[in-house]
């Protein structure tokens, strides 16, 4: 990750119409915008994407703020974007649907092509926070892979802040009786001790 | 240690302690309280793993998309003023100048594909630029796709000596492509609509969605300065007369073919 102060130079490099500061907000910021859609609209990710880098692009110039900023203004179009996808997506009934409540139809083709395309542990994750009733998986995927805080995540989702807070608890609670998310846990757990070598997050009085 | 820790892990308080609000604010900031009963750490972690190479591959994508982007926004000289104001159309003559395009479109595509170099040149680059760059995954390695495609109005083979001038450019086949999807779609609300990304790349080339009407219409020509004559099209010769005499007021159904053109006969 881009510390925030690289990317201020950047995001200040980019206004002013560096395309090399563009990359460098690009690059840091695009995985956790592509992993936030897949949650949102699923095959769709990758074109919304885009069209969020071009909104984004377009809009630049009259962006004034840091990166934290950036973050939550970028997070917020990359939304709308969604919200778009879903519209048009609901209007084409002769295309395979990626409704964002409809994980199981999308699941399978995400499934393939994701697999590959992203590590297997990755894609697994967010299969499973795609699988949350669509406040909690938003909130999860703003306030963890985003990076957002509160306030930013509810600006994003146009909510207030105690909802937010709210929605990610419960989509966490719901992520921790996941079967598949104790299984993996396990299994770290085991590996971390036998292998003195501790996967997830070790406390203090672990050692 | 090892085994005992674990099995402790094991059977520690999963699932008997509930996530409250300020553990699920730990979770997030990765820093729980005690070492993760609930085994999220895993999911989480796995959530925000560092990328992987194919989720920067769209990197020069975007890259080009920006460009394009802070060129249109950087684009205030007087002369783009005066084009944007030509262009700038009632919608009512917007409609008037499809239907009439769609008549033209009937005739054939290369009557149609000839009618170019009626864009500003700027609107002309964009529109390469950005469906280059966006219809086409671009190589690794390779250069941008170059503007090759069958309409390219030569200006120098011309000998009608036409007043084009000479930075009305070339047309990328892409826009005209998508302008006449655009146009089909438009005769026929509910027949197939065009693909986001179609609409997307036209609204990006033409300034935005709203201007995608007088984009296309600029692009696919001017009908109502169009000769009658359906003479010119020959679909199965793209190149043929390159367009020139097209939109000039002459009334020659059939340009003289330059002599240079090597495709012209």
């Amino acid at each position: 990750m881009v510390s925030d102060d690289d990317l201020a130079e950047a995001l200040k490099a980019a206004i002013a119409g560096d395309e090399a500061g563009f990359a460098v907000l690009w690059r840091s910021l695009q995985p956790a915008v592509l992993r936030y859609l897949r949650v949102v609209v699923g095959g769709a990710a990758e074109d919304v994407a885009s069209e969020t880098w071009l909104q984004a692009a377009r809009d630049l110039h009259r962006f004034e703020g840091g990166p934290p900023a950036f973050r939550g203004w970028l997070f917020r179009i990359a939304r709308h974007r969604a919200i778009d996808e879903r519209r048009r997506s609901a209007r084409r009934p002769e295309e395979p649907s990626a409704s964002f409540d409809d994980d199981t139809a999308r699941a399978p083709a995400r499934d393939a092509a994701s697999e590959v395309v992203e590590g297997s542990d990755t894609a697994w994750a967010l299969r499973l926070i795609a699988a949350l009733p669509p406040d909690q998986a938003e909130a999860v995927m703003l306030r963890v892979v985003a990076g957002l805080d509160v306030a930013a995540t509810a600006k994003v989702l146009g909510k207030r802040p105690g909802t937010v807070r709210v929605a990610t608890m419960r989509g966490l609670r719901r992520l921790a009786a996941n079967p598949q998310v104790q299984a993996r846990a396990d299994r770290a757990r085991w590996l971390g001790d036998i292998g003195g070598n501790p996967v997830g997050r070790a406390g203090p009085e672990r050692v | 240690m090892g085994l005992w820790g674990a099995l402790q892990g094991a059977m520690r308080t999963r699932r008997t302690r509930r996530i409250g609000l300020a553990e699920a604010d730990r979770l997030v900031a990765g820093k729980p309280s005690s070492p993760d009963p609930w085994g999220l750490g895993v999911l989480l972690d796995a959530a925000k793993a560092p990328p992987s190479v194919d989720e920067l591959a769209g990197e020069r994508a975007a890259v080009a998309g920006f460009l394009a982007a802070h060129r249109k926004a950087a684009a205030t000289t007087p002369s783009k003023r005066r084009n944007r104001a030509q262009l700038r159309l009632s919608a009512r003559a917007v409609a008037l100048k499809v239907a009439a395009a769609v008549t033209v479109l009937a005739m054939g595509g290369t009557a149609v594909a000839a009618q170019t170099g009626k864009l500003p040149a700027g609107a002309q680059q964009r529109a390469h630029d950005m469906l280059s760059s966006l219809g086409v995954p671009a190589p690794d390695d390779g250069p941008r796709p170059a503007p090759t495609g069958p309409v390219r109005p030569s200006t120098s083979a011309q000998p009608s000596a036409t007043p084009t001038p000479p930075t009305s450019a070339t047309t990328d086949p892409v826009a005209l492509t998508l302008c006449q999807q655009w146009d089909a779609a438009n005769r026929k609300p509910h027949g197939k609509a065009l693909t986001a990304e179609a609409k997307h790349a036209l609204a990006e080339a033409a300034g935005g969605p709203s201007k995608v009407a007088e984009f296309c219409v600029a692009l696919l020509g001017n009908p109502t300065a169009t000769p009658t004559g359906p003479a010119t099209a020959t679909p199965s010769q793209p190149g043929n007369g390159s367009g020139n005499g097209k939109g000039k007021g002459h009334d020659t159904t059939r340009p003289t073919p330059s002599p240079q053109d090597p495709r012209g006969k």
